[in-house]
């Protein structure tokens, strides 16, 4: 073991003394900030694209409407001068707002007329409860089963009984929100049991977890919890920019490691042998498993100092560019029905770590090619095309040839994140499956390597 | 007895179909500098490969100081050091950080050994500096201060000589003999430079064509194959006449080479006593003698043309 460790230093030594190496560091630590400011931009961009519902939004829409003259135009200027008039944007009052003019027909009767009154003026005076309470007696007559009355009233009377003013963009407000919607969707979807199978089964389960999570962060006073980011770019990216989002989108980055991971993987063994030096490396009393083993060690630590490089400086970015205050947060999970806080960090090194399966498996392979052919080019080209090529070849096994062994390859088990959020190309391959399939192309790229390295000649 | 450090028995080695050594066998002792001799492709450098631990053996044994290289290869190759082929070392290294590197390896050695080391080599000055920045003399050195590192038992050079200009080569003849005789470790050297092996080993081990010719000392070589007889030449003014005139010699062991020279083959054990009647005998019959000396001795060199030409060498 003390053999081994000092192997590593030797290894360390080696890599730490070629330029190269620290080129690549620099790069990535380049590359790493650009991508920090470049996230820092695009949420604030995608942020300032949502405010199209403002006062020149309001006026440019009369405008159009006026112009075209649709069906009905004239009732939607009203509405719009409405909101215009009483600086409507957001919040309550815009959904008050909708609803009032909803009910505005030409032949009213008395009681809706009554109700028009006392929303228009809950509007005019920003009396959210007044507004609330309207909700809670409007909710009773028109719904007759107790359980529907309460889902439905449960964002007003939670609102009413809390003194929680609904205001866009405070947290309170914006989880009760989020839970009023989440618990109607529930209990309509169990109105009709049958249907909850498949993809509407998960959707269940996820609505039943969200609810626990949200009703949790109410119960404890929880403002801000941790989440994964999927990065979407046609959904749209997050709409808040702290230490977490950038966290959660640095993950897209772990690949940029990944390449350089292979290109040090690919150069460990077969450098050894282009500048002769391998035969003064096994001329030593050592044996040869050892010295492979330290270098694989060595490709594996690099690795993860590279990953904790990546996070740290993900972390400071996203602290110089938007503030620390969220750095003490917690992620909240249901684990077997009970709502578990995991800190922050430790959440997110959980998903760093699932992103760097990947770029193990890759550097893997390149160490295993590098050891085989004595050359670092073929080692780093096998291992890019894998990276890069594989999920094409993938693609075409499933699409163009239609064959289902596609899901034992390595490619198609590769993008373990993905997996794990659901996106599999094979129908039942799951993240257990894809770490099993994982783990047996590891084993066989180990003793490959190995194989190959003892039993060289020289 | 001399201490027997480096055991070889019954090596057989396969690349493929093609057999590269047959059934080789040799020791090389404590104290002695072993040159292994042999044409390009004989097998030295397969040979050596093996007992480095660089090459695995088919069939046959090697112990280094006692110790199976099959049964104990950590153990066996810490009592070897050695350069193969070339000192191809870390060029992007300082000739300190190459030691270090190497010590981390090996067990028991401390600052002051490397010092000493680099010391014994002669690369103090220089030794900080990288080595892409060394000539190949200076590489060669600090090659054998590796191999010296962990004191071995063995000292294993291939071809050591090969790119050195003279003054190199005898620098590194002197730390060889040294390290032998002065420090009892045993020295084994291959090369195709025959003359080079004459000045610097002990004893010789022939190998052609895979297989161990003949291992003899140095003296031994050179005179099993001149015989028991030394060739004299002779300078007088009149050949023919001379030649008449020397009767205790037969007739088949001397010849005319020009008018002025003669070549007389005479008997080891008697040599003196028939010169100087030879002498007395040309002198007194008014022949004017300006030369009588023996020949030059053979050298390695011609052993080896010989001994190879015997074998029906053919190099492949």
């Amino acid at each position: 073991m003390l053999k081994l460790l000092r192997l590593m230093k030797n290894e360390f030594i080696k890599l730490s003394l070629k330029l190269s190496t620290w080129i690549m560091v620099i790069i990535i630590l380049a590359i790493c900030v650009a991508y920090s400011v470049g996230c820092y931009t695009m949420v604030k961009n995608s942020n300032s694209y949502s405010s199209y519902n403002s006062l020149t939004g309001y006026e440019y829409e009369i405008e159009y409407l006026r112009d075209t003259k649709q069906d009905g135009w004239e009732r939607q200027v009203e509405e719009l001068q409405f909101l215009i008039d009483n600086k409507v944007f957001d919040g309550w009052r815009a959904m008050a707002t909708h609803e009032m003019f909803e009910l505005k027909t030409d032949s009213m009767d008395k009681a809706t007329t009554e109700k028009i009154n006392i929303i228009k003026k809950s509007i005019e005076n920003s009396d959210w409860k007044m507004y609330y309470q309207f909700k809670i007696d409007d909710n009773n007559s028109i719904y007759s089963s107790s359980s529907d009355r309460e889902v439905q009233n449960w964002r007003y009377k939670y609102s009413l009984d809390n003194e929680i003013e609904p205001i866009v963009g405070e947290w309170k407000s914006d989880v009760i929100d989020e839970l009023a919607v989440a618990k109607i969707s529930v209990q309509r979807m169990e109105e009709s049991p049958n249907t909850i199978t498949g993809e509407a089964g998960k959707q269940y389960n996820e609505l039943k977890e969200s609810i626990k999570i949200n009703e949790y962060r109410l119960e404890n006073d929880i403002k801000y919890s941790v989440k994964d980011i999927e990065l979407s770019f046609i959904m749209g990216g997050p709409s808040t920019f702290d230490v977490w989002v950038m966290l959660g989108m640095g993950v897209q980055l772990i690949s940029t490691i990944g390449l350089i991971v292979i290109i040090i993987a690919g150069g460990i063994v077969a450098s050894e042998f282009s500048s002769g030096t391998i035969k003064f490396l096994l001329i030593n009393p050592v044996k040869r498993g050892k010295i492979l083993a330290s270098k694989y060690a060595v490709v594996v630590s690099v690795s993860f100092l590279l990953l904790l490089l990546m996070y740290l400086v993900f972390t400071v970015m996203g602290g110089l560019l938007s503030g620390f205050e969220n750095i003490g947060a917690s992620n909240l999970s249901v684990i077997n029905g009970k709502v578990v806080e995991i800190p922050g960090f430790l959440y997110m090194a959980k998903t760093y770590l699932l992103g760097s399966i990947n770029m193990i498996v890759m550097a893997t392979l390149a160490f295993t090619v590098s050891s085989l052919m004595r050359s670092s080019a073929i080692a780093i080209g096998v291992s890019m095309f894998a990276m890069m090529g594989g999920s094409i070849i993938d693609m075409i096994l499933k699409e163009v040839l239609r064959v289902d062994w596609g899901r034992y390859l390595i490619f198609s088990n590769i993008d373990i994140v993905n997996i794990s959020q659901g996106n599999s190309l094979y129908e039942g391959q799951t993240q257990g499956f894809a770490i099993a399939v994982l783990a047996v192309h590891m084993v066989i790229f180990w003793l490959t390597a190995w194989d190959g390295f003892v039993r060289r000649e020289v | 007895m001399p201490k027997s450090v480096l055991k070889v028995e019954n090596l057989n080695k396969h690349f493929g179909r093609r057999q590269i050594l047959h059934d080789i066998s040799f020791e090389t002792y404590a104290g002695e500098v072993f040159g292994f001799l042999g044409p390009n492709g004989a097998g030295k450098t397969t040979t050596i490969k093996i007992a480095v631990g660089l090459l695995s053996l088919d069939e046959g044994d090697i112990k280094i100081n006692g110790i199976s290289i099959k049964k104990d290869f950590e153990g066996a190759i810490a009592q070897v050091g050695g350069i193969v082929e070339n000192p191809e070392l870390y060029k992007y290294m300082s000739g300190m950080q190459n030691l270090k590197q190497y010590a981390r390896m090996r067990t028991g050695i401390d600052q002051k050994r490397i010092d000493e080391v680099i010391e014994l080599v002669g690369l103090k000055n220089r030794i900080n500096d990288r080595v892409g920045k060394y000539s190949l003399g200076m590489r060669q050195r600090l090659g054998v201060a590796q191999a010296l590192l962990h004191r071995p038992k063995l000292l294993v050079l291939d071809e050591p000589t090969n790119g050195l200009d003279p003054a190199g080569i005898k620098g590194l003849r002197d730390i060889l003999k040294d390290l032998a005789h002065k420090e009892q470790i045993s020295v084994l050297v291959s090369s195709h430079l025959m003359s080079e092996m004459e000045l610097m080993c002990d004893r010789v081990g022939i190998i052609m064509n895979g297989k161990l010719v003949d291992v003899k000392s140095v003296e031994e070589l050179i005179s099993s194959v001149s015989g028991e007889f030394v060739t004299y030449k002779l300078k007088v003014d009149n050949a023919t006449k001379a030649i008449s005139l020397i009767d205790n010699v037969n007739d088949d062991n001397k010849k005319i080479i020009d008018e002025t020279h003669i070549e007389v083959l005479i008997e080891k054990e008697n040599a003196d006593n028939v010169v100087s009647n030879i002498a007395h005998k040309l002198i007194t019959n008014g022949i004017k003698l300006s030369m009588l000396c023996p020949a030059e001795n053979k050298k390695l060199e011609d052993v080896f043309m010989e001994i190879t030409k015997n074998g029906g060498v053919q190099i492949a």
